[in-house]
């Protein structure tokens, strides 16, 4: 009995002899976490991609601080300007103005238009005016008289008014009264203990329902929530003392919780079955020799694909990194320590097995798979893949395009108001209407009022920056009260405002980042700083993705030692990436931590699917066997777990979409999405590709 | 014959008026050099209303009747904390022929709160009660004033002057 002489056997005997102390110190650090937990969840991700972003280093280098611009669309109907819209108007502005970290309200009414009056009789004045503390009437006639000097605030059938509302910290706009019917983009997400208590708790409370359905057994409901609760716990602790400074991310729970699942359901399950024909304790060792080295091939996976994210500066993509490491790794050394010891009192008496009959079904159904259809399919997907290709590289800022807060705020660092200052806003005035004329509405700047108090002194004169009189200037400034604004810091300030229907904002904010060849040039308001960050990582979660299919290529080979297997499992974890990518363009939807973690968790799932079915596929592959039952077997031994494992993950999310946390429903959306995608590559197209590809191929004997 | 000489010149003469307001050269802004103006300022700064304690200078030519120059004026006192902390301006009062304000000028020389005089006319909502001045030394500065005007080329009010150059 060689199979019962070895060092696994010896630590199988270990854990046994052990159990109950294994048990119990997994249980008191367990309740020392629980005691000790500090951590607070973020639901607010903007802080994380802020950090670490090469935009917002700068800004901190010159101790510039970042602003806040807020959008508002406010509708006025079909008489922008009638008397109850303007008084609207100028309570919105009070409210506002209330506000604690307010700094100041774009609007019609705080419009700055620079204006010449002559009286004929020896007077005569160039001043910079505002609708602001004018009457109600006044202020109709002027927007009815003038409104081209105010257009860029009104949609193009004018029923939707724009403003723009700038603040040192972000305000939550629930709690000012707005008398419009209004829009507001991007509103932030109040962390919230409660909340997330109650929400861990139905998904803890889920998965014990689901566990109990799937294996008519409390059992693994009991075994499965300590399991993952464990897991959980001591990720986030572990990710706590690895980085205290960093906020953890409620969507971080969510990954640990996808990895320990499946961990969970490949022993369980295993041993569940396995007692069909052998003690409980004998199915114990059995499973454990029959999947440790799958699972510990996915962990090296998860560690070092996914782990790699580790490696760049953005801090979001380094948390995703370092918790996938930390679940792994945990639920790897749980799943062969605690969970083995757990599993050591329990015994299952006549187990069920829920897919012995839906097995057979799809075994007899894939074996008879038409060659053609899958053909066509791999056709549609490469045609799927080049357009999506085609239309990142044509359009490569599509992937972060999200808010419709169409305004950039840059900061040149300059010795104040000079003409050296004058000169380079100039230049990029000059540059950026040349290249986005038709998109950009309005420009304010140092040069915009320079230019236009100059012109208004001197019609006739052409306007050129060396003739400006800078004292007159920056006495102007000051006395307009336009110098705080445009002024800050020791550089000037630049606010771009963007057509609504005009180009991506991203496509604008890549061409800002590449004119400034000194590299001086900060971006300051934190949507646009936001847009930079999430656009930096692009390259680099591509060039992960890849790594990854290239690391699950390498162990598949390395375990088979074949070419075919590898090829196999290149293609099965590219087919949901090429559709994801393909729905994320077509239904240009912007790049954000919750696509990122819903595409983490299907990489970890696909990955572990494919490993445990080649591995399978590998060890049992028999040229006797028919393909029905061929895969048969492997659906029952592989396909089940994994089915079983998706499933309750994609009900898991299915109810996190319905929770009234907008980024664990977002999350929850796009993981149901990727995982149906993952479950349907692995149990449809993946058996079908071995029997054409392996199987078919295999020669027998002579 | 003189009668007719006299009659063609008359012509002649009216219609050199037309020619050269056709060819008529853009109002000149300042007559004089900066370095100049600074000095005749110089001669005048005595009499002007100064506001705020700043280090830089700044001079205006106003009228108290002209509205442009009480709008002027009314923006000033608004960013008094902006302007008078890093500016000292001084205000000189200089009659606009059209506005007929000698009387309101030279009430305002010849206060003892000039500032004060100065704001009840130009800021004020009520008619401020004038006096007839007939001070020599209050007719001497309005007219010191209105000189140093002329020569630098006052055209305007408000006329603002900055280190010498003219706006």
């Amino acid at each position: 009995m060689r199979i019962f002489q070895n060092n696994f056997y010896r630590y199988y005997q270990f854990i046994l002899k052990f159990r109950i102390p294994i048990i119990t110190i997994f249980t008191l650090i367990f309740l020392y976490l629980v005691i000790t937990m500090t951590a607070f969840f973020t639901h607010n991700d903007d802080t994380l991609w802020l950090k670490g972003s090469n935009e917002y280093k700068k800004l901190q280098e010159k101790t510039h601080k970042q602003i806040y611009i807020q959008k508002l669309q406010l509708k006025v109907g079909d008489k922008p300007f009638s008397k109850e819209n303007i008084n609207n108007l100028q309570l919105l502005h009070s409210n506002f103005e209330k506000v604690k970290h307010i700094e100041k309200i774009k609007s019609p009414l705080t419009h700055n238009i620079i204006t010449s009056s002559d009286d004929n009789e020896g007077s005569s004045l160039v001043e910079l005016t505002m609708l602001y503390g004018k009457t109600v009437n006044e202020i109709s006639t002027t927007l009815k008289s003038s409104f081209k000097a105010f257009s860029q605030f009104y949609s193009s059938d004018k029923e939707t008014l724009y403003v723009y509302v700038f603040s040192t910290e972000p305000i939550d706009y629930t709690k000012v009264y707005i008398p419009f019917k209004h829009k507001i983009i991007g509103v932030v997400e109040k962390e919230n203990i409660f909340k997330d208590s109650i929400l861990f708790a139905i998904l803890l409370a889920t998965l014990f329902v689901l566990f109990s359905i799937t294996f008519r057994s409390i059992t693994p409901s009991i075994l499965g929530t300590i399991f993952i609760a464990f897991n959980s716990l001591f990720t986030i602790s572990l990710y706590q003392f690895i980085q205290p400074d960093v906020p953890v991310h409620v969507s971080i729970l969510l990954v640990a919780i996808a990895v320990s699942i499946m961990d969970f359901v490949y022993i369980y399950y295993g041993w569940h079955i396995m007692q069909q024909a052998h003690s409980h304790k004998r199915s114990i060792y059995y499973v454990m020799m029959k999947t440790i080295k799958p699972i510990f091939w996915t962990t090296v996976v998860s560690v070092v694909g996914i782990g790699s994210l580790i490696f760049h500066n953005s801090i979001i993509l380094q948390s995703i990194g370092y918790n996938v490491i930390l679940s792994s790794i945990t639920a790897f050394i749980l799943s062969f320590s605690l969970l083995i010891a757990l599993l050591s009192f329990f015994k299952i008496k006549n187990p069920y097995m829920i897919t012995k009959n839906s097995s057979r079904f799809f075994a007899v159904l894939e074996a008879k798979y038409e060659l053609i259809v899958l053909k066509g399919f791999f056709l549609i997907t490469i045609f799927v893949f080049i357009i999506s290709i085609v239309f990142v590289i044509l359009k490569p800022t599509s992937m972060v395009t999200k808010s419709n807060n169409k305004v950039i705020s840059l900061h040149f660092p300059s010795d104040g108001l000079t003409l050296e200052a004058l000169k380079k806003a100039e230049h990029f005035h000059h540059d950026i209407m040349l290249k986005f004329e038709d998109d950009i509405d309005d420009i304010v700047s140092i040069y915009k009022y320079a230019k236009g108090f100059t012109k208004a002194y001197d019609p006739a004169v052409e306007f050129k920056v060396e003739n400006i009189n800078m004292d007159f200037i920056l006495f102007d400034f000051k006395l307009y009260g336009i110098y705080d604004d445009v002024v800050k810091d020791s550089g000037h300030q630049m606010s771009i405002y963007l057509e609504e229907d005009g180009i991506d904002k991203n496509v604008i904010l890549q061409w800002i980042r590449t004119w400034d060849k000194e590299n001086t040039t900060l971006l300051d308001d934190v949507n646009s700083l936001l847009n930079s960050a999430k656009n930096d990582t692009i390259n680099h979660m591509i060039v992960v993705v890849i790594f990854i299919l290239f690391l699950i290529s390498c162990v598949i080979y390395y375990i088979t030692q074949n070419k075919v297997y590898a090829f196999i499992a290149l293609i099965i974890n590219s087919i949901p990436l090429v559709w994801f990518f393909s729905i994320l363009i077509i239904l240009q939807l912007s790049l954000s931590i919750e696509i990122l973690v819903a595409m983490i968790i299907m990489i970890a799932l696909s990955s572990d699917a494919s490993i445990h079915f080649l591995y399978y596929y590998h060890r049992n592959l028999r040229y006797k066997t028919s393909d029905e039952q061929f895969l048969e077997h492997s659906f029952i031994e592989v396909g089940t777990p994994i089915g079983i494992g998706s499933t309750i993950l994609l009900i898991t999310f299915v109810l996190l979409v319905f929770a009234n946390i907008p980024t664990i429903s977002s999350i929850g959306m796009y993981s149901v999405l990727l995982i149906t995608g993952s479950l349907i590559a692995d149990l449809l197209i993946l058996p079908v590709l071995f029997i054409e590809l392996v199987k078919s191929k295999t020669i027998r004997p002579n | 014959m003189n009668k007719t000489t006299f009659g063609y010149s008359k012509y002649a003469i009216l219609l050199f008026f037309c020619m050269s307001s056709l060819f008529a050269i853009p109002q000149t802004k300042q007559l004089i050099s900066p370095e100049l103006t600074t000095k005749l300022i110089e001669t005048i700064k005595d009499d002007a209303i100064i506001l705020g304690s700043g280090g830089k200078e700044i001079h205006i030519f106003i009228d108290p009747l002209c509205k442009m120059s009480q709008r002027y004026l009314k923006l000033l006192y608004k960013r008094n904390n902006a302007i008078f902390s890093e500016y000292t301006v001084y205000l000189y009062l200089n009659e606009l022929k059209a506005k007929k304000s000698k009387k309101h000028i030279l009430n305002i020389i010849h206060s003892e709160s000039k500032e004060k005089m100065l704001c009840d006319i130009m800021l004020g909502n009520q008619s401020t009660i004038l006096q007839k001045i007939r001070n020599k030394e209050t007719e001497k500065i309005f007219q010191k004033i209105s000189t140093v005007a002329k020569r630098i080329g006052v055209y305007k009010r408000p006329y603002i002057i900055i280190n010498g150059k003219a706006k």
